[in-house]
């Protein structure tokens, strides 16, 4: 069985939704919807990484347009879109990554390691995601809150056998 | 009463601090920090009641925040507020001297039903 296939008994395309539409419903209410799936999008410039180390192996990937980078910025600082800054969108799509990876990873086999996000938008440098031969994409959901577009990724990596050590054994 | 609120991200130290507002714990002072170390530099300075600290930090997580706080014979309540409240997460927060978990997103609620019991 491939790491893909593994994953795909796990967890599927109506939990990530439910998760995602959790936790952008506790970060913004219900007042500009809630996400739901939609046709595919074209390339989305906005978005942030996570990693997942241990039982389960993969990154968990959140991207979205600047516009719905920028609205949500403008909600959760409280400002007007026009006064949101770079490091304002990077913040604000890095925690995004950051709660829907948490709670991807709290849904699957541990013990593991979360990482850190790492964030890419237009003004930076974008993030580096493995695309080895052993990385393959699990799951690809496209999505719409308040009008925008917005893409959850999942990559799923194969699990070193047990006896090479894969984190330094704390769990995030 | 003063809480020291630890997180690297910016926007969800703001959400934390509405969030204690609308639990009803807007009467409180608010310190931040930007991480464990900062933390540990900002409950020395300004010495807080409670602390709300995120888990997956750089330079120092919030579970080695705390560890360091414990073995300095520190107990003053410390809670985490991360994204992730899996059973293991919780087993380990608590065998590390937690006095709870709140997973993010969260809710008022989630945070009035955690503070009653420490902070009354």
């Amino acid at each position: 069985m491939t790491a893909t296939d593994a994953f795909a008994e796990l967890m599927d395309d109506n939990t990530v939704v439910e998760m995602v539409a959790d936790v952008f419903t506790g970060l913004f209410g219900e007042g500009r919807g809630v996400p739901h799936p939609d046709v595919t999008a074209g390339p989305l410039p906005v978005g942030a990484c996570v990693g997942v180390t241990g039982a389960w192996q993969g990154q968990i990937d959140v991207a979205c347009s600047a516009e719905l980078a920028h609205l949500a910025a403008a909600e959760l600082f409280d400002v007007a879109v026009d006064a949101v800054s770079d490091a304002d969108v990077r913040d604000v799509v890095g925690e995004l990554a950051n709660v829907v990876g948490g709670n991807v990873k709290s849904a699957l086999p541990g013990p593991s390691v979360l990482s850190l996000p790492s964030t890419r938008t237009p003004a930076s440098v974008p993030a580096v995601r493995v695309e080895s031969d052993g990385v393959s994409p699990a799951l690809v959901l496209d999505l719409t809150w308040s009008g925008q577009p917005i893409r959850v990724s999942i990559w799923t990596m194969p699990t070193p056998p047990p006896s090479q050590p894969s984190s330094k054994g704390e769990i995030s | 009463m003063k809480i020291l609120v630890v997180d690297d991200s910016r926007v969800m130290r703001q959400i934390v601090v509405r969030t204690l507002r609308q639990a009803g714990y807007g009467h409180c002072d608010v310190v931040e920090a930007s991480d464990g170390r900062d933390g540990m530099d900002k409950l020395r300075e300004e010495q807080p009641d409670l602390v709300l600290s995120d888990w997956n930090m750089p330079e120092m997580t919030g579970i080695e925040f705390l560890s360091a706080l414990r073995a300095s014979g520190d107990a003053r309540p410390f809670g985490f507020v991360t994204s992730e409240g899996s059973e293991p997460m919780r087993a380990t927060a608590a065998a590390a001297g937690a006095s709870f978990l709140i997973a993010k997103p969260f809710t008022p609620d989630a945070f009035r039903d955690v503070l009653e019991p420490v902070l009354g």
